[in-house]
């Protein structure tokens, strides 16, 4: 999820008035920043009602919690780290949940480029496998595989905005890479398992 | 067969070097188990990549300001409650201690009830000797003139200072003389 320097500069600016008590910026903050918050919630719980309960109650928290906002860092990377917190404290409140293709059906994607039927029924696939995958995974593991993959967030910022040391991260990350290895090799019963080496470039 | 440290580079977040890219592709080719391993995690990843994000339903900002207003009002709310609670329990706390006074110290003037009594019955009286300090006045308006009253009252005022002066220098007499004995002594 790339943001042109413009729309940061303007985020700055907003956080700036808001940190001086002007509520309409935080509005304006909101109205910018809600796909991205909503988007982490919804990937994270995988229910759309809970995601909209947790990315509305993580913008009230971080309304309340503007004087400890730091200006040197994004506002955005900030709300998300708000955010990532309540969905992680949702989740161990919860029991197990489980996420099928039916809840995949109603979500609201953003635009796709070829939005053919067969697209779409690719994508809800897709969405149906990876939600399950993200299930397996403990809440810090599920937040720090979101923020990587989705948010492309630097190491040390997850560490960062989890409370975690960036070698913490860094060994989460890589047993959750192998979690959701083994899971989707299971849930795929792969076919290549005695076929030729597949092409998938090597960490070089 | 043996997949250390293959399986732990297939999923590293920091680039191999050319000898151990060299020894992993060597080891995938020989171990379907590994191989496998690597294309599940390429498709899972891609999987990842590809998904598009997912917006909230029109008018997430406008709810979140309705909720906003909300959380305010049940924040003054409670802030109300936890005000009346703290100023009950200070009040409720106050007359424990006053009846604890009461019961349990020596000092049984400080009975609360009695204080309450002799305050009421104070102000009874201070009333009651205003009210007949007026009737004599007025009673004595009409036969005395205007200057008798005022020049009446300058004398009765002259000489209740004249006691209350002789009154302070008896006091300051007494406790020179107590004084001076002490210094002799």
């Amino acid at each position: 999820m790339r943001i042109d320097p413009s729309q940061l500069e303007q985020e700055a600016r907003w956080a700036r008035q808001a940190s001086q008590g002007d509520e309409q910026a935080f509005a304006q903050l909101v109205e910018a920043l809600q796909v991205p918050v909503y988007n982490l919630c919804y990937r994270m719980l995988g229910d759309q009602a809970e995601a909209e309960d947790a990315a509305q109650e993580a913008f009230l928290k971080a309304y309340r919690g503007l004087h400890r906002y730091d200006p040197n860092r994004r506002f955005g990377s900030w709300c998300l780290a708000v955010a990532a917190h309540e969905c992680i404290d949702r989740l161990r409140r919860r029991r197990p949940p489980s996420l099928g293709l039916e809840a995949i059906d109603g979500e609201a994607a953003l635009p796709d480029s070829a939005p053919g039927p067969e697209s779409t029924t690719i994508r809800r696939e897709q969405q149906a496998r990876i939600a399950a995958l993200l299930d397996r995974l403990s809440p810090i593991d599920r937040a720090i595989i979101t923020l990587k993959y989705w948010y492309d967030l630097p190491l040390e910022e997850i560490a960062a905005s989890l409370d975690l040391t960036t070698s913490a991260v860094k060994s989460r990350l890589h047993r959750s890479r192998r979690e959701l290895a083994e899971h989707y090799l299971v849930s795929t019963s792969h076919e290549t398992i005695s076929g030729e080496p597949s092409d998938v470039p090597l960490p070089v | 067969m043996s997949h250390s440290p293959y399986d732990s580079w297939l999923f590293s977040d920091e680039p191999l070097q050319a000898r151990e890219a060299e020894e992993l592709r060597h080891h995938l080719a020989s171990c379907p188990h590994c191989r496998a391993l690597q294309t599940a995690w390429g498709e899972a990843h891609l999987d990842l990549m590809r998904l598009p994000a997912v917006a909230p339903s029109p008018g997430f900002s406008g709810r979140w300001e309705a909720r906003l207003s909300f959380d305010r009002r049940r924040r003054a709310r409670r802030q109300s409650i936890a005000f009346l609670a703290v100023l009950g329990a200070g009040l409720a706390g106050a007359i424990l201690g006053c009846a604890w006074l009461g019961i349990c110290s020596p000092l049984r003037w400080l009975d609360l009830g009695d204080l309450l009594t002799g305050g009421v019955r104070w102000m009874a009286n201070t009333t009651a000797l205003y009210y007949v300090g007026r009737q004599i006045l007025s009673s004595l308006a009409g036969p005395i003139s205007p200057v008798a009253i005022f020049g009446g009252g300058g004398i009765v005022t002259a000489a209740a200072a004249g006691l209350v002066g002789a009154w302070l220098l008896v006091i300051y007499q007494i406790n020179w003389s107590q004084a001076q004995k002490g210094a002799q002594r």
